[in-house]
């Protein structure tokens, strides 16, 4: 074997090696309840605006503080505290992915990912009301 | 609503359309007669029949998808809304260079684009590849095929199998696909509108419009440039397969690497254009977030350089040809893997910027292997034949070098593609993992910017075969000192003190005097040869700028200061927006800012910031104003633009977050309506006033209504502080006939009333509300990203180098042909 060759396979060896040990570090999409969740690490939640409790944001007071509340694929809902601005058109949202750590009855999200209906289907629903 | 004649219009839905169906069928033509040639010429010796069918057809096959292209702009610009694609992604108020953008909006026209750029690389090659015409070109009319079969939108069957084993099922039936999506579809072909059934002539007024983000010059330039990018990777792969096939492993490589290094410079500055777009039109403050949507872009990316570099190495020494096929045959490959991330819709929950899954996976997948399949057995096929060298690699050769970096390259490359795509694992394997953040990526490739930035900086040093070791010792540690010297002093001002930032500054360095030094030693400076030295100085510069730009951001709007709220005020080190009242200026981190109006020129509005730079003394060393902005989009939502104060050492970027805007989007003044259960004593705040409730007075009197004796009055006697002064007020509420009233009182010169709302009789507490029309104001974000020039100026220079480069392979050729 040429030494090119031992060296190529140290370095996918290694690759494989980091890429493992990772894992286990790895956050996971769970549910409010998961025992991922409750164990308060890094999680990943999707799940849809919670429309019966009013979200709360009142910049004046702190524009860095955004409450809302997600309702999770398992239909758990959770306060969700984020320390930003309240990203736009929040509302419209079709579904949200927040990542973040569940602290107390609080989830505390680091980032907040939001998808949005495709503008084809807004405009279906704003023109059949015609 | 338009009342047309049917079939008005009509007409450019049906060129398009058999334009379309052109493309594809001379397509496959194209490439069945180019591969024809390719057989026949391996037996007879003449093949020109086909090889001219190939090339005809390949003609034919081009001027239509150009012909489709022109079509839809043409369509775009006259604003023809019967269509699905038109009415989707533009409207009448763009103006042109918009309605370009708005053309590679969608997934269809992105596929137009990269169908375009295929079909003009491709005349190209009719005329520039010579023997290699044939082989190349019947591969990439083969990519023309898959491509175009994407944009068909037909109603085909395909065998649909159902088998399940436990218990054991089986079921073969033929199931309905729609092979691609047409971007000529009419509008009421592909929407369930009512309105259509009423009145089946309906057109729209006007089109849906181009996502605001988009509206931005670098989304002009960007897409066309990327996907010029992604083409390239399809040439050193036809090339290389190419050969493979012909067993011919020596002439293509000449060609290969011309191909290859416009591949790099192309695709390089496509993808550092959607950075530098992201910088000025996205709000999230960077140029590079490792959105799987960018990492994907940058695979091929890799991939390519590393072959470009083991190119090299092959054509110097004879070593590494087995390395160069797999790289650039993988440049092929994950170009198409990163459309199919891209389109699929499997990136759904991780990505904003993928398109939505219209259906096409199957497609897509289909086309990756029918890519990889051929391409991979061939490799295998002939790997016994593929000439390569018995000894070994001496440790102190170039070649020896290149290698490792080029494996570095491949780690990089697997490391950020394997960590994206587990969106597709998840959906393969049933797993939840998600995907990891920024902080993972910059993690670990620091330290491959770290490896690679020396590897760029020693490596030149070394000679290709055998190097004198001492000399190039000397060299290296003589550069390695200055570059050391150098790195003490970035350091040290920046504060770099973490090991790998530490490192980074150092390789980077280093890779800037390393490469300077041996292009003046060895090259004597010379234009022609500076290429590589070049390229490696613009990397070294660009590694710098990055980790100066990112390392040392900061917020600069950090919300040091609360309204005097109270308890809701929070001191949260991460508060990174900053609420400024129109004139009232603040102070953040050196500079005084002051909101001092907006100015609306629909659609946008801007906000005027002014920004003043203090010295110790207090006074205004430098001043500017900043004008970031908000597009109002009623369908799509606002969206805000930043604006950014540019000096040479460092950017101020600057960004609405919320702003309170009136219905039609002008800024508004803004009520704020406030009530709070007070006991004897309590507190209630207002912006620049607060107020004790002192004691309740049951028989108040009011001058404000006419009083009647059976009314009942009761104020609530607060003392009232402002800044200077402070005074009783008293608010009262009232009952006549049982209907209750407040009688409000406001504070002289302040916008705010007080109102005595309810009574707790039970506990003789009151419920204030207090009711201040505010200032208008803006809450904005503010970063310094200090040096970010570097990261242009060290992408500029790579650029450059790369032309320099192939300038410098240009020459060569003109010198063998010339002989």
């Amino acid at each position: 074997m040429k030494k090119t060759h031992i060296i190529a396979l140290v370095f996918i060896a290694v690759l494989v090696g980091v890429l493992i040990s990772m894992l286990g570090d790895f956050s996971r999409y769970e549910t409010f309840d998961s025992t991922y969740a409750k164990k308060g690490k890094e999680i990943n939640v999707v799940g849809v605006l919670d429309t019966s409790t009013p979200m709360i944001y009142e910049p004046l007071k702190d524009p860095n503080k955004f409450i809302f509340y997600l309702k999770d694929e398992k239909g758990g809902v959770k306060e969700v505290l984020y320390k930003g601005e309240k990203p736009r058109d929040f509302e419209r949202s079709e579904k949200i992915v927040i990542t973040g750590k569940l602290e107390g009855e609080q989830f505390v999200a680091s980032k907040i990912l939001m998808k949005c209906p495709s503008k084809y289907v807004e405009d279906q629903v704003q023109t059949a009301s015609l | 609503m338009n009342i047309y004649a049917e079939g008005n219009n009509m007409i450019y839905g049906q060129i398009g359309h058999l334009l379309l169906i052109t493309t594809f069928i001379a397509a496959i033509a194209s490439s069945i007669s180019y591969y024809l040639a390719v057989k026949k010429s391996l037996q007879v010796n003449n093949a020109s029949l086909w090889l001219r069918a190939g090339r005809n057809w390949f003609i034919i096959h081009a001027v239509s998808a150009i012909g489709v292209a022109a079509l839809l702009i043409l369509m775009i610009q006259q604003h023809i809304f019967e269509y699905k694609y038109i009415w989707q992604h533009s409207s009448r108020d763009l103006s042109f260079k918009f309605l370009l953008s708005a053309f590679w909006e969608g997934q269809e026209g992105s596929t137009l684009l990269w169908m375009f750029w295929h079909s003009v690389l491709g005349i190209i090659l009719i005329f520039k590849a010579k023997k290699w015409e044939a082989p190349v070109m019947s591969i990439v009319a083969l990519a023309q095929v898959m491509l175009a079969s994407m944009e068909l939108g037909f109603n085909i069957k395909v065998p649909n199998i159902e088998l399940d084993f436990s218990p054991f099922y089986f079921a073969f039936n033929w199931a309905d696909y729609k092979m691609g999506s047409n971007p000529f579809a009419l509008v009421k072909e592909t929407m369930d509108i009512p309105v259509f059934a009423m009145d089946p002539n309906f057109v729209f007024e006007d089109g849906n419009g181009l996502n605001p983000l988009l509206q931005n010059y670098w989304m002009v330039i960007h897409p066309p440039t990327l996907f010029l990018g992604y083409a390239l990777t399809t040439i050193p792969f036809a090339y290389a397969l190419s050969s493979l096939w012909l067993r011919n492993y020596k002439d293509w490589l000449q060609p290969a690497l011309e191909w290859t290094l416009w591949a790099v410079a192309i695709l390089g500055i496509g993808i550092l254009m959607g950075g530098a777009w992201a910088y000025e039109a996205l709000s999230f403050g960077g140029f590079w977030a490792w959105d799987p949507v960018e990492n994907a872009s940058l695979v091929p990316w890799m991939l390519l350089v590393a072959g470009l570099h083991t190119l090299i190495v092959y054509k110097h020494t004879g070593f590494s040809l087995i390395t160069t096929y797999l790289f650039l045959m993988a440049g092929m490959w994950f170009s198409l893997y990163s459309s199919f991330l891209t389109k699929s819709g499997v990136l759904g929950d991780s990505s904003v910027h993928s398109f939505t899954d219209m259906g096409m996976s199957a497609q897509l997948v289909i086309s990756i292997l029918v890519f990889l399949i051929p391409s991979l057995w061939m490799f295998i096929k002939r790997y016994k034949e593929i000439p390569g060298r018995k000894d070994e690699e001496e440790v102190s050769s170039r070649e020896f070098w290149v290698f490792i970096g080029s494996l570095i390259f491949l780690v990089s490359a697997l490391h950020i593609i394997i960590f994206t795509s587990f969106p597709v694992i998840n959906k393969v394997i049933g797993s939840n993992i998600a995907p990891p953040d920024e902080a993972h990526y910059n993690s670990v490739e620091i330290w491959i910017a770290i490896m690679l930035a020396f590897g760029a900086a020693v490596t030149q040093f070394f000679s290709f075969k055998t190097t004198n070791v001492k000399k190039a010792l000397k060299v290296i540690l003589s550069s390695f000192s200055v570059s050391i010297a150098l790195s003490i002093f970035i350091i040290y001002y920046f504060k770099f003190y973490r090991l790998d930032y530490l490192l980074l500054t150092v390789a980077s360095i280093y890779a800037i005097i390393g490469n300077g030094y041996y292009w003046v030693k060895t090259f004597k400076g010379k234009v022609l040869h500076s290429g590589g030295s070049v390229t490696h100085i613009g990397f070294g510069i660009f590694l710098l700028g990055i980790l100066i730009s990112q390392g040392r951001q900061h917020v600069v709007s950090l919300n040091k200061f609360g309204i005097n709220y109270g308890e809701s005020f929070s001191a949260e080190e991460n508060a990174e927006n900053i609420l400024l009242y129109k004139d009232e200026p603040q102070m953040m981190s050196g500079y005084r800012v002051t909101y001092l109006g907006d100015s609306t020129a629909l659609p946008d509005i801007y906000f005027k910031v002014l920004y003043e730079k203090l010295n110790k003394k207090g006074d205004v060393i430098k001043s500017f104003v900043l004008e970031p902005h908000v597009q109002i989009n009623k369908k799509m939502g606002n969206v805000p633009n930043p604006s950014t104060y540019k000096t040479i050492d460092k950017d101020l970027y600057t960004h609405i977050t919320t702003a309170p805007l009136n219905e039609d989007g002008t800024p508004a003044d803004s009520l704020l309506i406030e009530s709070k259960k007070l006991g004897v004593g309590d507190t209630i705040f207002a912006s620049r006033s607060f107020a004790i409730f002192e004691s309740l007075n049951p028989k108040a009197t009011t001058d404000k209504i006419d009083q009647r004796p059976d009314d009942i009055v009761v104020g609530a006697k607060m003392r009232l502080f402002t800044m200077d002064t402070n005074y009783v007020i008293e608010p009262k509420y009232f009952i006549r006939d049982l209907v209750a009233s407040s009688i409000s009182e406001g504070a002289k010169d302040l916008d705010v009333r007080y109102s005595l709302t309810k009574i707790f009789p039970e506990d003789g507490k009151v419920e204030i509300t207090i009711e201040q029309k505010l200032k208008k104001f803006i809450i904005m974000k503010a970063i310094i990203f200090p040096f970010i020039n570097l990261v242009w100026l060290g992408s500029i220079v790579m650029f450059v180098g790369v032309l320099l480069s192939l300038r410098k392979r240009y020459a060569e050729k003109g010198r063998l042909n010339g002989i």
